[in-house]
């Protein structure tokens, strides 16, 4: 059976293989889309059985950090969120959290105090008791100025997290989480913080072994030492080689984790990643962004071992509000429909990124009831109308607008995108400056710049992430928008616990930034990967979080609908139980 | 010639003493910092990272009280005099704590109405470049080369260092072992048979070879070997270990390093053959009648290897370190990587070690290639006596 396998379009493609590094590119100029031999087609592809071992090898960047306190990469946190475990883990797929560590929660009316009752008879994977001391412990010393973690700010919401992290209170018995029984958690919040429930699955929120720190002080985290309470232990640690974890047979649920071993094959190449799934050496191809040049190819070929899903970041520019003649809103709001970004994402970037109208990317409808606001798409007669408004039809007597971006193809091409519609629609001249990454990270925090590259990724998954990017005081507010009705709606919604009213306040905040524009939005990112399609388990989910516990070979019966053409999807287990206390109750 | 070597070895330390300080001194030119990532840390969390490696130091309030007010905020650029932070002591009288030189603030920690002992924390202020230097060298001159960042202090340069400097040694051992072998007979083959066709032949291999240069051939032998054909596996270098998955794994790198330097060897070997060939030695030996392979092993070999010699040192050094593109492409654990992620991830220690490491290892050959001409080569024996 031949499913439409593509064929080559240029008869040297089978030698063309190109390779891209961080500092030296190679990229030559092609004359034909290069195409990648095809080593399966769809069928073959499908009908690969699961292998009889229960090993998942999949490739990776080399993770800096083993110990919680630490992790601060996407590389060690995929890593380690099987090795140590929160209250709550993350869903099998898109759905709320599950519980872990913990069975359920209670949340008193005003959102700031949440008790959290752990499982009975929990142990670390050296057989010694977990108790929900070694929480209070590990929240302690992530916030330690000392440890210098890099992700202690996700703790900020806990009382007295941020002066603890300052250095500005010493004593960490202020810290609002307390143990008032083995088996019980006492938190206390700064302020009502309705994602609390996602945030405790982060890996600052797990519990660390007081009993290995307490006697092996920085070291411990290492291979021989690391005793963690996920579903798997560290076994093997060679940094830049590999890493291997096996399964930890304490674990409460150990029964249900189908995977002995996972191992992590380090590489710093993006095309080894890809290469090396392509040989079948690895069953997912791993941390890895796939390679920028395979994915048009990759996507045309509707191959069934490739997957996009969204994801929670946003691509956009950081118009600087108080730099003529961007100072003007009708300008900023000119440029916004003069860009085709529909175009843009079809025929420049060939991608599947959902195109960007506004801040926050729609992907919040099932967890919190929120559709996302649509902007104004392209729309030139009116850009024209509104700049001529603004005093420079045709935009004449306009000096040159400088956009900067960092060093990178992809940056570029949007840049030039950006530069030609401008151009054309507006007659508005764009100057691009492209620099690296530090050079340009100065002079956004500077506010040196007109138009300026920017993206943010959620830091939890809640659309109010996307929306404090510009607050008057947030560091990440490049565009300078200071606007104090914006601020206020900002602090309602951190204020607010009803979900419905809440919902409502996150909308005026995006019509606020659609109509004062302090940025431009261009799209909202994508993940692709590569996957055998025999793993089950490994599912869409939109921070791009996949616990391999849920992983797992599909049977006999699932393998045979497989090779059909069905698509076998395991989906999202019930999500964690939590009680809302009425006023007065603790 | 102890005095000689001793002479060289002085220069050489004082030599790297320079190269760090221009590393140094680069470095710090360069713009952004190790901390800039795509997301900027907040002040406090920066400062307590910058603080662990030395890059920024705390204010301590004068006196012990309630903060007043701190007019001042993170990033800011501060001249010496200003005020940063107004403290009221518990006695009623305000006091201010002032800049003694110009500063960048990194954090302000002193929230209005915090309670304060004296001398605790209430501004964090980046240390001058000219501060980190003098640190540093204190401690290179203990020969510590401090820690790396990206580890946050977990491990040190050393370390780092350690583990994937052997890694690179054997792959560089290995491809030069090979480039020798290959090379000097090609080389030997070519200039024996001049001017027919292997001779033509091996050169155009030769030359293609070199201007290939690792950049072209280490994707196309992988893209072949590895992808097409998956006759070799890649990735996941061990030094030292040589049952046959490993040694396998070891095949693609070292062919694909050592025949660039093969071809260079070759074209060296076959110029000192044809040189040595002409002159007159050759001729008297062959003219007593001895036979052609004679001439060739005993005579005239020795000769032609001189320029492979002289060749030998700096080839050493660079084939160790120089193969940043080929430890990418076949993902092999050495110290290339460094060369270019440490510059580019700001990671101070570690930019100085990979340099310091580098010149060491030309300094060390180079030397070793002058000793053995002055032990060859009377001509260039050095009279300092």
């Amino acid at each position: 059976m031949n499913l439409a396998v593509p064929r080559p379009r240029c008869p040297a493609a089978h030698a063309r293989r190109r390779r891209r590094f961080a500092g030296l590119a190679l990229v030559g100029a092609a004359a034909c889309t290069p195409t990648p031999p095809t080593f399966a087609s769809h069928a073959a592809i499908l009908a690969e059985p699961p292998p009889a071992h229960r090993t998942l090898t999949y490739a990776g960047g080399n993770h800096e950090f083993l110990d919680p306190a630490r992790i601060a990469e996407s590389a060690g946190h995929h890593l380690m969120l099987n090795v140590f475990e929160g209250l709550y883990t993350y869903n099998r797929g898109d759905g709320p959290p599950v519980p872990a560590m913990a069975t359920h929660h209670e949340v008193s009316a005003d959102g700031l105090r949440y008790t959290f009752h752990l499982r009975p008879g929990l142990v670390w994977a050296d057989g010694v008791a977990l108790t929900a001391h070694d929480f209070v412990f590990g929240w302690r010393r992530v916030l330690l100025p000392a440890m210098a973690s890099r992700s202690a700010q996700l703790l900020w919401v806990v009382k007295n997290g941020k002066a603890l992290n300052e250095g500005a209170l010493t004593d960490v018995g202020q810290l609002g989480v307390r143990a008032s029984a083995d088996l019980t958690l006492d938190v206390t919040l700064e302020r009502p913080t309705a994602y609390f429930v996602h945030l405790v699955c982060e890996m600052p929120y797990v519990a660390q072994p007081r009993h290995v720190v307490a006697r092996l002080g920085a070291g411990w985290a290492l291979p021989g030492t690391l005793v963690g309470n996920g579903p798997y232990a560290l076994a093997e640690d060679e940094p830049r080689k590999r890493t291997v974890l096996v399964k930890n047979p304490r674990y409460f649920a150990a029964h249900d984790v189908f995977l002995e071993r996972i191992e992590l094959l380090a590489t710093e190449s993006e095309q080894t990643a890809y290469d090396w799934f392509e040989v079948g050496r690895t069953q997912w191809h791993g941390d890895w962004t796939l390679p920028m040049e395979k994915l048009p190819h990759l996507r045309a070929s509707g191959r069934p071992d490739f997957h996009t899903d969204p994801k929670l970041c946003s691509y956009y520019f950081s118009l600087r509000v108080d730099r003529p003649p961007l100072d003007d809103v009708r300008v900023r709001q000119a440029l916004n429909l003069a860009i085709d970004k529909e175009r843009l994402a079809l025929h420049v970037m060939k991608g599947n990124q959902p195109v960007a109208t506004n801040a926050v990317p729609d992907l919040f409808a099932k967890s919190h009831g929120y559709d996302a606001l649509r902007g104004p798409g392209f729309d030139p007669d009116a850009a024209r109308a509104l700049l001529a408004a603004a005093g420079h039809p045709r935009g004449i007597g306009l000096a040159p607008i400088e956009l900067v971006h960092n060093t990178g193809e992809g940056h570029r091409v949007i840049a030039e995108f950006v530069q030609r519609s401008l151009q054309e629609n507006l007659g508005i001249h764009v100057t691009l400056a492209n620099m690296e990454w530090g050079t340009l990270l100065k002079r956004l925090l500077r506010g040196d710049f007109s138009v300026g590259r920017s993206s943010w990724c959620a830091d939890y998954p809640d659309p109010l992430t996307f929306l404090e990017v510009f607050h008057s005081d947030a560091p990440s507010n490049y565009a300078g928008y200071k606007s104090k009705p914006y601020d206020a709606v900002l602090a309602a919604i951190g204020n607010e616990t009803d979900p419905v009213a809440r919902n409502g306040h996150i909308r005026r905040a995006e019509e606020m930034l659609v109509r004062d524009l302090p940025l431009l939005p261009m799209y909202h990112y994508t993940w692709s990967y590569l996957l055998k399609p025999f793993v089950l388990g490994y599912e869409r989910h939109m921070q791009d979080q996949h616990p391999l516990k849920y992983v797992r070979w599909a049977t006999p019966q699932e393998h045979a609908r497989l090779r059909n053409g069905e698509r076998v999807v395991l989906g999202p287990l019930p999500g964690a139980v939590g009680r809302v206390l009425p006023a007065g109750v603790r | 010639m102890l005095r000689f070597v001793a002479h060289r070895l002085v220069q050489g330390v004082l030599t790297l003493w320079v190269i760090a300080s221009l590393a140094f001194a680069l470095m710090r030119l360069a713009p952004g910092g190790p901390f800039d990532k795509e997301k900027p840390l907040p002040p406090a969390v920066a400062a307590n990272l910058k603080r662990t490696f030395g890059l920024a130091a705390d204010l301590g309030s004068p006196v012990a009280g309630v903060v007043v007010a701190c007019p001042t905020q993170a990033g800011a650029s501060v001249a010496a005099g200003a005020t940063l932070c107004t403290v009221r002591a518990l006695d009623g009288a305000p006091v201010v704590l002032r800049a003694d030189r110009p500063m960048t603030i990194v954090a302000v920690i002193g929230e209005a109405g915090r309670r304060v002992q004296v001398g605790e924390a209430v501004i964090v202020r980046e240390t001058s470049a000219w501060e980190q230097y003098v640190a540093s060298v204190g401690s290179w001159l203990r020969l510590d080369l401090g820690v790396t960042y990206a580890s946050e202090g977990e491990r040190t340069v050393m370390e780092v260092l350690g583990k994937a400097f052997p890694v690179s040694l054997e792959l560089g051992l290995l491809a030069l072992a090979l480039a020798l072998t290959l090379g000097l007979s090609a080389g030997l083959v070519a200039g024996l048979h001049r001017n027919t066709w292997i001779d033509h032949g091996l050169m155009v291999l030769a030359l293609a070879a070199v201007s290939l240069s690792s950049l072209v051939l280490a994707p196309l032998l992988l893209a072949l070997f590895g992808v097409t054909l998956q006759w070799l596996p890649w990735g996941g270098w061990e030094a030292g270990r040589w049952d046959w998955s490993h040694a396998r794994i070891k095949v693609l790198p070292v062919v694909t390093l050592g025949l660039v330097y093969a071809a260079y060897f070759a074209r060296l070997a076959r110029a000192g053959l044809l040189d040595v060939l002409s002159q007159d030695f050759i001729r008297t030996a062959r003219a007593k009648g001895l036979s052609e392979w004679r001439v060739v092993t005993v005579h005239a070999s020795r000769g032609a290897l001189l320029p492979v010699v002289s060749f030998l040192g700096p080839a050493l050094a660079g084939i160790v370190t120089g193969s940043v593109v080929i430890e990418r492409v076949f993902a092999v654990p050495g110290v290339g990587e460094y060369f270019v992620n440490a510059a580019v991830n700001r990671d101070y220690p570690l930019v100085i070690g990979t340099v310091v490491l580098y010149s060491s290892l030309l300094i060390v050959c180079n030397l070793s290639v002058d000793v053995a001409y002055a032990a060859l080569d009377p001509r260039v024996r050095v009279h300092n006596d």
